[in-house]
């Protein structure tokens, strides 16, 4: 019986050894493959992630040339809005504490799907505040839900045109869904935009200053 | 009989010895002495303010504020470590909360329980899921520093004297 058990023990244990890592989900994003060449036209060229630090997409764009600036909004909103006894509005809490670089500083900028957890006082002030830190030509990817449904997740850039799908930890919720002429106007101040739907939730917005 | 044998002064003791390779003439030291291959350590009940450096391997597990130059040297911040810091080291490893700015001539590591906030120079850095990181990462590889730090007046690192709060504020200016 003893031998039996641990005949059993070894084969589980073997196999948990054998099996693959859960894979990530992964999607193609062709926002992502035309975002990468725009930076590309400039020289050391500054990105500023706004989302959780990789190391996959940090060794990524800084294999290509860039220095990359990491800001964790999705954290920094979580925290912000939870802190309880603030008289100042969330907008201007939010606004005074991040993001505090000059103007045209950045060649790019991954926001990732930011805006659609963001509250109503938030979407405007910082789609005008982002297209300020942006140098001329500077581009900016953002994806946008469809329907307000689905968890927090994580982007990482796997490659030029890939990108890995991780579950988030923040206790943050879809605040909306916008629709397509809501996110032309709300983007209005830049040169051109180009949005990409894909099979699953999501648009990519890719916008040019 | 065994157990009445006292343990020779200055070595482990009998349990410590039993995995260990036999003690060789490099051992012999005064009691109390690190091994040479033992780094310095600041532990995690010591508070330190002021300027730091060096030539020898450093782990920082209190409390540091100030600057820290080990050139040709590698630092690390323990889980308990936090220091508000410019530093600069061969190599650099974050486990605990760092405020400054790291450059490192090798390899810069934040590790899962990491948290950094302030811009990063490194000819390779490492950052694992989990790390927390607020500024900038630039990879230089050493011949690149070098001619850079020629343009900045000859000058070795330079330790910026702004307060570490406000490093991403100031980090483009």
């Amino acid at each position: 019986m003893g031998n039996l058990l641990r005949s059993l023990t070894t084969r589980l244990q073997g196999r948990a050894a054998e099996a693959p890592l859960p894979a990530v989900p992964r999607r193609a994003s062709l926002g992502l493959q035309q975002f990468v060449p725009l930076l590309g036209e400039a020289e050391h060229p500054a990105l500023l992630d706004l989302g959780c630090v990789w190391q996959a997409t940090v060794a990524f764009f800084t294999s290509a040339g860039c220095k990359v600036y990491a800001e964790d909004l999705f954290k920094f909103l979580s925290q912000t809005a939870s802190e309880s006894g603030q008289e100042a509005p969330l907008g201007e809490r939010f606004l005074a504490a991040a993001l505090r670089y000059p103007e045209g500083t950045f060649r790019g900028i991954l926001a990732w799907d930011l805006f659609d957890y963001l509250p109503d006082e938030l979407v405007e002030p910082l789609a005008a505040h982002l297209h300020g830190l942006l140098e001329p030509g500077g581009a900016l990817l953002g994806l946008f839900h469809n329907r307000q449904e689905g968890s927090f997740t994580r982007y990482r850039v796997l490659d030029g045109q890939t990108l890995e799908l991780l579950p988030g930890s923040l206790p943050l919720s879809l605040a909306r869904a916008y629709p397509n002429r809501t996110l032309l106007k709300l983007f209005a101040a830049f040169r051109s935009s180009r949005t990409f739907i894909g099979r699953d939730n999501l648009r990519e917005l890719l916008l040019v200053k | 009989m065994w157990g009445t044998k006292k343990p020779e002064e200055g070595t482990p003791s009998h349990s410590a010895r039993e995995n260990t390779p036999l003690a060789g003439a490099h051992d012999l030291r005064p009691l109390g002495a690190r091994p040479a291959s033992s780094p310095a350590r600041l532990g995690k009940t010591l508070s330190v303010k002021g300027e730091l450096a060096g030539n020898e391997e450093l782990v920082l597990d209190g409390e540091f504020e100030g600057t820290i130059d080990l050139a040709e040297s590698s630092l690390t911040v323990g889980p308990q470590g936090r220091v508000q810091a410019d530093i600069r080291a061969r190599e650099i490893v974050i486990e605990g909360s760092v405020r400054g700015n790291l450059r490192a001539a090798d390899r810069l590591q934040i590790s899962k329980s990491g948290n950094v906030v302030g811009d990063l120079v490194a000819a390779r850095i490492v950052i694992e899921d989990g790390a927390y990181f607020k500024g900038s990462i630039d990879i230089q590889k050493p011949e690149e520093q070098k001619p850079r730090r020629a343009e900045a007046g000859g000058e070795s690192f330079r330790i910026a004297p702004a307060p570490v709060a406000a490093a991403p504020k100031d980090k483009l200016q």
